[in-house]
C-alpha cells in the first residue's frame, strides 16, 4: 500500500491535497450559502416538515382583536352602515377580557381596581369579611379572567339569573354574598357574616366584573362560563383511590396535609384545601361533582385537562372527605341540615367517612 | 531470470499498474476533512469574539461585587469546619463549590447563584446531578463525589447565606413583557404568572419553589431555554417543561431580564446555633 502511494511522489500528494482543499472550501461555502439562505428549512418544508416549534398565539391576540372592537365601535356610532363590532376573542376561541393596563383613570377606574385587588386578595383588601385564608382568585383563576373557571365576564352578563339554592332571581350582588357566605366563610370574619348587600365591596367587585366583561353579549351563555361538567365515570368516585392521585399530583403544592404552603411573610401561596382555613360546607366546591369539574379544568396549575375524568373525581372526593368549617345554614341537627340542605347532592356532608360521620365544622378555635 | 524473457511471469513489469494506483484514502474524503476544518475555525474564531463580548458586556456587573459579594453576605460561616472546607478548597473529587459559584455562593453569568436558594430544592439538585436526572457533567462530577449528608448540609450552608441581590438586567429583554409574566402570566398560552409558583416576590416557597429574584439573568435564561428545548427533565410533574414550551426565546429573555430587577427584602440571616 504504502509503496504505492509512494509512487505519487511528494508533488503529486501536494497537488491531491490541494485538490481536495479546494474542493473542501467549495463543499464548505456552498453548504454555508444553503444554510444561510434557508434553503434547508424551505427543502425540509417542502417535504411537509415542521421545521420550528410551532409558536403559541397568546395574549397578543386577545389584544389585537380588542382593539379591533374598540375601532369598529367608534365606526359604527360614525356611520350606522358601519359593520357591528363583534364579540373579541382569544386565539384558543375564548371571549377575551381587557387586560390590566386597559383599566381607565378617574373615579370608576379607581373602584375597578379596588375590586380587582379584594378579588385577588380577599383577606388583605376585604378584612372584614373573610373567615378563611381564601381568596375569590383561588377558584376563579387569572384574576377572574380564565375560561372554564367561572370567570367573571361569563357570570356577570348571566344575571339576575334564578338559583335553585335559595329558589329565587338573584341579582349578581346576591350570587357573590353567596361566595361570601360560604367560599370565603363570612361567618369566622370579624363582620361574623356577609357583606350587606349594598355594601362598597360589592359595589367595586361589579365594578371589576362590568368592565371585564365589555365586549361580552347579554342574555346568552358564553362559551368558557362557569365549570364544565365532568362525566360520571363507571366506577364512581371513591376518597381512597383519590389519596394517591393526590400525593402524585397536588400535595407539592397544596401540601401533604391539604393545609397549602405560605410564605415567609405569611401570606398565602397555595390554598388550603381542608381544615379551617378552606371553603366550608356549604360551598359549591364541597359538593364532589363541582370540584371534579374545577380541578378537571384548571389543575395542577397549569396542566389543565390532563388529569382523568376518573381521577378528577377521586381526587375531589378525597380533598372533600376531610372537616372543614361548617354550614352557617346549620341551627339545628346535622342530620337536620343534611335533609334540608344536603339532600340528593354528591357530598359527604353527614355521612360517614374513615368511621365517623363528618360535616359537624372545624374552626379555628378548635385547631388551636 | 533473463532466459525466460519471452512469456515468463518473471516478464511482468512490477512498475505496471494496470488501474489507478491505489489511493488509501479518496479525494472526497480528504475534501470532507477540510470543509469540516474550516468549519470548525470558523466556530472557534466565532466562539472566541463571543465570549469577548460576553464578556466585556458583562465585566462591569460580573467584576465590581468581586469583593463586595463577601462584605455584603451575612452567614458565610454558618457550618462546620468540613463543609467550610469543601467549599472553599474542596476535596480530590470534588472541586471547590467557590471557584465556580462564588466566595459568597453570589453565582456568575450561566453558574447560578446559591446564596439565600430554598434549601430543600438545593438538595435536590444535587442528588439528581449525581444520579444523572438533571444532566450537566460539572455538577454531575462534583455531586459524585459527595455523600448526602454532605449534600445536605452544603444545601442547609447555602440556604442560610443573606446576600442582596447583585444583578441586573444584561440580556437586552423587553422589561415590560417580563413584568406580565412574572406577575400575571400569559394564559392564552397557559403560562401562569412565574411568581404564582416561585413567591410573590420571587423569593421561593418552601421546600420545591426555587428563589427566582437576585439570580444570575444568564442563568436564568439559559434553565428556561434547556427547557425549552426538553433538555432538563428534573422540574415535580413537568411543571416548568409545559410551561416553557409554551414561551418564545423573546419571552425567555424578558422574563429572565425583568426577574433579576427584583429585590431580595428577606430577614437578616437568622442566628444559626
Ligand atoms: C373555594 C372556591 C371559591 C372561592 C374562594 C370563591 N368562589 Fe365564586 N364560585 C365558586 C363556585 C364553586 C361557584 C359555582 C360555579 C358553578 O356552580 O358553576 C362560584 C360562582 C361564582 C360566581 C358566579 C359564576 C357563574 O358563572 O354564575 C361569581 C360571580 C363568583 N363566584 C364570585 C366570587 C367572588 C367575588 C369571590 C370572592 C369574594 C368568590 N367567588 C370566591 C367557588 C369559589
Ligand atoms: C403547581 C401548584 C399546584 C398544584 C400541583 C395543584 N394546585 Fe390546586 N391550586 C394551586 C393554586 C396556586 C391555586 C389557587 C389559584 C389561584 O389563586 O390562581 C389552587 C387552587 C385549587 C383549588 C381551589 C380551592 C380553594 O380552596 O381555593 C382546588 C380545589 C385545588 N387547587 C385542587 C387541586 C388538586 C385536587 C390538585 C391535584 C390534582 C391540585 N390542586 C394541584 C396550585 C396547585
Ligand atoms: C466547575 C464549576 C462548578 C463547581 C466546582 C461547582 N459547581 Fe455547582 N454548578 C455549576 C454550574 C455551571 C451549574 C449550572 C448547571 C446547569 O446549567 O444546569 C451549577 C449548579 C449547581 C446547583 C443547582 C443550582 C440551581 O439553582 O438549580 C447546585 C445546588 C450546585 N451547583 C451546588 C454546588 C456545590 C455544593 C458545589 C461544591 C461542592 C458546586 N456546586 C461546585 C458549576 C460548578
Ligand atoms: C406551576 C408552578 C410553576 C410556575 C407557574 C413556574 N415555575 Fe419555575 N419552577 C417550578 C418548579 C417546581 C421548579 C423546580 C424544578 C426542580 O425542582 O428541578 C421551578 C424551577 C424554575 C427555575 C430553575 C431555578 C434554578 O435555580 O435552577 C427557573 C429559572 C424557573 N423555574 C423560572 C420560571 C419562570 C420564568 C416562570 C414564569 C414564566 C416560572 N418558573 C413559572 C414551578 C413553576
Amino acid at each position: 500500500m504504502s509503496t504505492n502511494s509512494t509512487n505519487l511522489g511528494f508533488r503529486g500528494a501536494l497537488r491531491r491535497f490541494g485538490k481536495a482543499a479546494a474542493l473542501g472550501l467549495v463543499l464548505f461555502g456552498g453548504s454555508a450559502v444553503l444554510f444561510y439562505s434557508d434553503g434547508f428549512q424551505k427543502m425540509f418544508a417542502a417535504v411537509g416538515a415542521d421545521v420550528d416549534l410551532p409558536e403559541v398565539a397568546g395574549i397578543e391576540v386577545a389584544q389585537a382583536n380588542r382593539e379591533a372592537m374598540h375601532a369598529a365601535r367608534a365606526a359604527w356610532l360614525e356611520d350606522i352602515n358601519a359593520p357591528a363590532p363583534s364579540i373579541p376573542i382569544g386565539p384558543d376561541g375564548y371571549f377575551a377580557p381587557p387586560s390590566e393596563d386597559e383599566i381607565p383613570d378617574g373615579p370608576f377606574g379607581e373602584s375597578i381596581r379596588r375590586g380587582r385587588d379584594i378579588f385577588v386578595n380577599t383577606p388583605k383588601y376585604a378584612p372584614q369579611y373573610s373567615g378563611n385564608s381564601q381568596s375569590c382568585v383561588n377558584c376563579h383563576l387569572d384574576a377572574g379572567r380564565k375560561e372554564n373557571s367561572a370567570p367573571l365576564w361569563g357570570a356577570y352578563t348571566k344575571y339576575p339569573m334564578y338559583r335553585g339554592k335559595n329558589k329565587m332571581v338573584n341579582t349578581y350582588q346576591e350570587r357573590i354574598k353567596g361566595c361570601f357566605t360560604y367560599s370565603m366563610n363570612a361567618q369566622a370574619s370579624p363582620a361574623g357574616g356577609p357583606p350587606p348587600l349594598g355594601d362598597q365591596v360589592y359595589l367595586d367587585l361589579e365594578a371589576y366584573a362590568f368592565w371585564l366583561a365589555s365586549g361580552a353579549p347579554t342574555g346568552q351563555v358564553l362559551p368558557g362560563a362557569g365549570y364544565p361538567k365532568v362525566p360520571e365515570t363507571e366506577l364512581g368516585y371513591d376518597y381512597n383511590r383519590g389519596e394517591k392521585v393526590y400525593a402524585q399530583n397536588c400535595a407539592i403544592c397544596h401540601g401533604d396535609d391539604g393545609q397549602g404552603r405560605r410564605e415567609a411573610d405569611g401570606s398565602v401561596r397555595f390554598p388550603p384545601l381542608w381544615g379551617p382555613e378552606a371553603y366550608n360546607w356549604g360551598a359549591g366546591m364541597a359538593r364532589i361533582n363541582t370540584a371534579a369539574s374545577f380541578i378537571k379544568y384548571n389543575m395542577p396549575l397549569s396542566q389543565g385537562q390532563t388529569l382523568s375524568d376518573q381521577d378528577a373525581w377521586d381526587v375531589a372526593a378525597y380533598i372533600n372527605s376531610f372537616e372543614r368549617p361548617k354550614d352557617p345554614r346549620q341551627t339545628g341537627s346535622l342530620e337536620e341540615a343534611r335533609q334540608t340542605f344536603h339532600k340528593n347532592e354528591q357530598s359527604y356532608y353527614g355521612k360517614e367517612v374513615r368511621g365517623k360521620i363528618i360535616g359537624h365544622g372545624v374552626s379555628r378555635e378548635q385547631a388551636l | 531470470m533473463k532466459h525466460n524473457e519471452h512469456n515468463d511471469i518473471t516478464k511482468v513489469d512490477h512498475n505496471f499498474e494496470p488501474y489507478e494506483p491505489y489511493r488509501p484514502i479518496p479525494l472526497l474524503v480528504i475534501a470532507v476533512v477540510c470543509a469540516l476544518g474550516v468549519w470548525g475555525v470558523l466556530t472557534y474564531i466565532g466562539d472566541l469574539t463571543a465570549a469577548e463580548q460576553f464578556v466585556a458586556r458583562t465585566a462591569p456587573v460580573a467584576e465590581a461585587p468581586a469583593t463586595p459579594a463577601v462584605e455584603l453576605a451575612e452567614g458565610l460561616n454558618n457550618a462546620s469546619p468540613e463543609i467550610l472546607a469543601l467549599v472553599h478548597e474542596g476535596r480530590d473529587h470534588v472541586w471547590s463549590c467557590a471557584s465556580c459559584h462564588g466566595d459568597a455562593g453570589e453565582g456568575n453569568a450561566t453558574t447560578p447563584r446559591l446564596a439565600g436558594q430554598v434549601s430543600d430544592y438545593l438538595f435536590k439538585q444535587l442528588v439528581d446531578f449525581r444520579d444523572g436526572i438533571r444532566d450537566n457533567a460539572h455538577m454531575a462530577y462534583v455531586a459524585r463525589g459527595l455523600g448526602e449528608d454532605e449534600m445536605r448540609e452544603l444545601a442547609d450552608y447555602y440556604a442560610q447565606i443573606r446576600l442582596p441581590s447583585l444583578v441586573g438586567p444584561r440580556l437586552d429583554g423587553n422589561l415590560e413583557r417580563g413584568r406580565q409574566l412574572a406577575h400575571e402570566g400569559d394564559w392564552k398560552r397557559n403560562v401562569p404568572a412565574c411568581l404564582q409558583c416561585h413567591g410573590a416576590s420571587g423569593e421561593g416557597v418552601q421546600p420545591s419553589f426555587p428563589v427566582l429574584a437576585g439570580q444570575q439573568p444568564e442563568y436564568t435564561f439559559a434553565q428556561l431555554a434547556l427547557w425549552h428545548a426538553d433538555a432538563r427533565g428534573n422540574s415535580p410533574q413537568q411543571l416548568m417543561d409545559k410551561i416553557v414550551q409554551a414561551m418564545t426565546p423573546e419571552d425567555m429573555r424578558a422574563v429572565s431580564d425583568y426577574l433579576s430587577t427584583l429585590p431580595l427584602n428577606r430577614e437578616p440571616a437568622p442566628q444559626v446555633q
